[in-house]
């Protein structure tokens, strides 16, 4: 071959490289465009509706004879190597302000003491329960219970992973309404009243979620926050900015549109009903929340069922967020990876003619925007260096690119923010509010690039069908301190 | 799209405007977030001061039938604050700590000052205002009052109801229970407002109800009639079912209500109606009436084509404590084979 043929094919590929950079230019100019346009939607459609429901928040006047409305809930807490907090939020959990609660700690074959410090805490001994056997699980050892508690019944299983614990607390719930929380998960005494609100006034409600905040930095007792900070850890800070916009702008906007497919397995409320009619909870996925929302979603339109998702801002529940790097990584490429087993689970909701809102806005979103983000990011970064090495790069309109992104993130972060102040205080003083508006610069220039490297990492190994663990989360347990 | 051209000082323009348009709703949302956090801590503030000055007076009218000798006053701007509390008060509380609590706010003029809340845009403060005059009986706001019960919001329409049953007693009756078979109240809240009217016949009441409303509202209005008179709904529902040939919607309505073993006979009888929302509410009534060899015998019906049947038929079978759990299991994969076909 010569020279010339060889600077030829160079030429031609070049030419070839180019075009397709420039396709790829214009997709992501529409791609950041179209996310400004989403979050604006979502905002507007949220905004005027959440804020006259919210107006009746803390309201309730009628309550003669209100506890008989309260339809019982059975709330179950999965436990895996959880010794150092499960006496504590059994405890706390035994506190809520709720008629009719079933409590059901399902310890999944810990490895640790977790079913040991239960039965001591709480002088527990065998009982004889009947479990049902709507879906099945893996054997169950021991049931244990105490007389002196009659709404506390733990579970010991074999080791099945935490859609099996679910799906154990599921078919031993006594109750319509089934409560499935982690069992590090501090809810406030009166988050479950709220929570229930919607099965209440809306008998069609199969689901409702909560919002859920961080306990890091701030002190508890008697299961309510009595100091809320900032926390220190910049980690933890960025998770709150996180999921303050989780929850309190694109929650409100989906549920709105009808198209909220995901409700957390922090602290999340089912009709038990539905979800044993649905075949329970799902071992193929890490994501067995977010496909079980997906899969009722399904279900009840295939069927011509009618049905309601809902968001309940002001029932909130406190989770511990990562604050190492390890555990973060962890937790990310974890949800990364659930969200892609789901959404292929479920490819056909995008096509079916009966999806609706779920298939048609809620599936397309979380699949071009959360599901291949890092990948279109990735992708994106590359075509930028093609343009820069071959001297053709438009600054104008990557300019414009990055100036879209960067108001799509800011807008929804600081709309959310307010939103939520307009409800609850997120913290306690100025000072901590202006560091967690802070953090938002070191989300959007740390903490977004490193979790695109782990999402495209989670990416890889779904499409290669690597198994991995669920990893360990480093858990520091909660500030309690006794009430002054 | 070609960005090229010499257009690059327009262009540049527009970017710089764009930038500069969202710099500013970033800092317009940042002062808004400083001032609803500070608008939020203050109103929670307030909250506790109301309660700190009046949780002592309150205790003591309750326990020892005491008042302070200088009662405060409530300024206008407490006013929402302290009915809150107030009305969180009176529902914890019966009897004679109840009428105290009443006393106190008509000598406090609580219904007066709410009066100006009573066609408020914010929905928590008209609550709390038609609740007020409710409790005081404010004869004043009766207006006010009958034009809330129609609003399309449930908690506002069934607040005023309670409120107009309070000062109006059975005066009201008909316009209530009109309203209750809107369809936006559920059957817990139109049995609290048949407990409030205090019918000296509910059955009449019932009948007329059933037969002005009933396609669209029967079940609501039979199960709201359940919690308040078991025993007159379920003989009505009896009667109802005496009759296959009553409409569907009538015999759906029925066997919702039945909860006695003694029924399964009727019952058993619905299990092969025509229309499929019988059957379904037939086999739920059978699941709550009937013993074990009643259940058992559902089980052909999970051949049926009807999504709905099958699903209770499910539900009947597996939640019976008698039942064989294999056979439940055995039937539970069938119908998630179903799920699986259909989705």
């Amino acid at each position: 071959m010569s020279i010339d043929h060889l600077i030829g094919y160079l030429t031609t590929g070049l030419s070839y490289l180019l075009g397709a950079a420039n396709w790829m230019q214009d997709f992501m100019l529409a791609y950041v465009i179209g996310l400004l346009f989403i979050y604006l939607l979502l905002y507007a459609a949220a905004v005027f509706p959440f804020r006259r429901r919210m107006q009746l928040h803390d309201l309730n006047v009628e309550a003669v004879r209100d506890d008989t409305l309260y339809p019982p809930i059975a709330l179950i807490l999965p436990a895996y190597n959880e010794q150092n907090v499960i006496a504590e939020c059994v405890k706390t959990a035994m506190t809520l302000d709720y008629p009719s609660l079933q409590i059901i700690v399902v310890c999944d074959g810990p490895k640790d003491d977790t079913f040991g410090v239960l039965v001591r805490a709480f002088s527990l001994e065998p009982i004889d329960l009947r479990i049902r056997t709507d879906i099945a699980t893996k054997p169950v050892v021991q049931v244990m219970g105490n007389p002196l508690y009659p709404q506390l019944t733990v579970i010991l299983k074999e080791n099945g992973g935490k859609a099996d614990a679910l799906n154990v607390g599921l078919n031993a719930a006594r109750a319509p309404l089934v409560c499935c929380c982690d069992a590090d998960t501090l809810i406030e005494p009166d988050a479950l009243r709220r929570l229930a609100r919607p099965f209440r006034e809306d008998p069609t409600t199969v689901a409702a979620a909560g919002a859920l905040s961080l306990t890091n930095g701030s002190t508890f007792a008697k299961g309510r926050a009595v100091q809320i900070r900032a926390p220190e850890n910049w980690l933890a800070r960025i998770q709150t900015v996180e999921y303050v916009r989780a929850f309190y702008f694109g929650r409100m906007g989906f549920e709105v549109l009808g198209a909220m497919l995901l409700i957390s397995g922090a602290f999340g409320l089912f009709s038990r009903h539905a979800v044993a009619a649905a075949g329970g909870y799902n071992h193929a996925t890490q994501g067995e929340d977010m496909e079980l929302v997906v899969r009722l979603h399904r279900q009840s339109r295939e069927t011509g069922r009618k049905y309601r998702m809902a968001y309940v801002p002001d029932a909130v529940a406190w989770t511990e967020a990562p604050e190492d790097l390890k555990s973060l990584k962890s937790q990310r490429m974890r949800w990364q990876r659930g969200l892609c087993e789901t959404l292929w689970l479920h490819r056909g909701m995008m096509v079916s003619s009966r999806a609706g809102a779920p298939g048609w806005i809620g599936y397309p979103y979380f699949l071009f925007y959360e599901c291949l983000s890092p990948a279109i990011e990735l992708l994106g970064y590359v075509t930028l260096g093609i343009f820069i090495l071959a001297g053709y790069a438009n600054w104008h309109i990557w300019l414009t690119m990055l100036l879209f992104a960067i108001s799509a993130s800011l807008l929804s972060t600081f709309a959310a923010l307010y939103e939520q102040q307009k409800l609850r205080p997120l913290v306690s003083n100025n000072m901590d509010l202006i560091r967690i508006m802070a953090s938002v610069i070191s989300e959007l220039l740390v903490f977004r690039p490193l979790c695109l490297v782990w999402r495209f990492r989670a990416i890889g190994q779904f499409i290669s069908k690597k198994k991995v663990s669920w990893g360990a989360l480093q858990r520091k347990g909660f500030d309690v301190t006794a009430a002054k | 799209m070609d960005w090229s051209s010499s257009s690059n000082t327009d262009d540049s323009a527009k970017l710089l405007l764009f930038a500069f348009g969202f710099l500013a709703m970033v800092a317009m949302f940042i002062v808004a977030t400083f001032i609803a956090r500070a608008n939020t801590a203050r109103a929670l503030r307030h909250r506790a001061q109301v309660q700190a000055q009046w949780r002592p007076i309150f205790m003591g009218l309750i326990s020892l039938h005491l008042l302070p000798s200088k009662l405060p006053s409530v300024p206008q701007r407490d006013a929402l604050e302290f009915a809150r509390f107030w009305i969180e008060n009176l529902n914890r509380i019966d009897g004679d700590g109840r009428q105290k609590l009443l006393a106190l706010g008509t000598q406090l003029g609580l219904a007066a000052k709410l009066r100006r809340h009573l066609r408020s845009v914010h929905l928590g403060h008209r609550v709390l205002a038609l609740c007020v005059a409710g409790r005081l009986e404010d004869v004043g706001a009766l207006p006010a009052i009958r034009k809330a019960l129609y609003s399309s919001n449930p908690t506002v329409s069934f607040t005023a109801a309670m409120a107009l049953v309070r000062i109006e007693g059975i005066r009201c009756k008909e316009a209530v229970l009109d309203r209750a078979c809107e369809g936006d109240w559920g059957a817990p809240y139109i049995a609290q407002i048949l407990r409030e009217l205090q019918l000296e016949n509910t059955t009449k009441e019932m009948h007329r109800m059933l037969k002005a409303h009933g396609p669209k509202q029967g079940g609501n209005l039979l199960q709201a009639w359940a919690q308040v008179d078991y025993s007159a709904s379920a003989q009505y529902a009896r009667d109802i079912l005496a009759n296959p040939r009553n409409e569907g919607w009538l015999l759906c309505g029925s066997l919702r209500v039945l909860r006695s073993p003694s029924d399964a006979t009727l019952v058993r009888g619905y299990l092969a109606h025509q229309q499929w929302s019988v059957r379904v509410q037939a086999v739920n009534a059978m699941a709550r009436v009937g013993l074990r060899g009643d259940i058992e015998s559902l089980t052909p019906m999970m051949e049926e084509e009807n999504w709905w049947l099958q699903e209770r038929v499910l539900d009947a079978v597996k939640g019976h404590p008698q039942f064989n759990a294999k056979a439940a299991q055995q039937l539970t994969r069938q119908m998630q084979d179903r799920v699986r076909q259909k989705t």
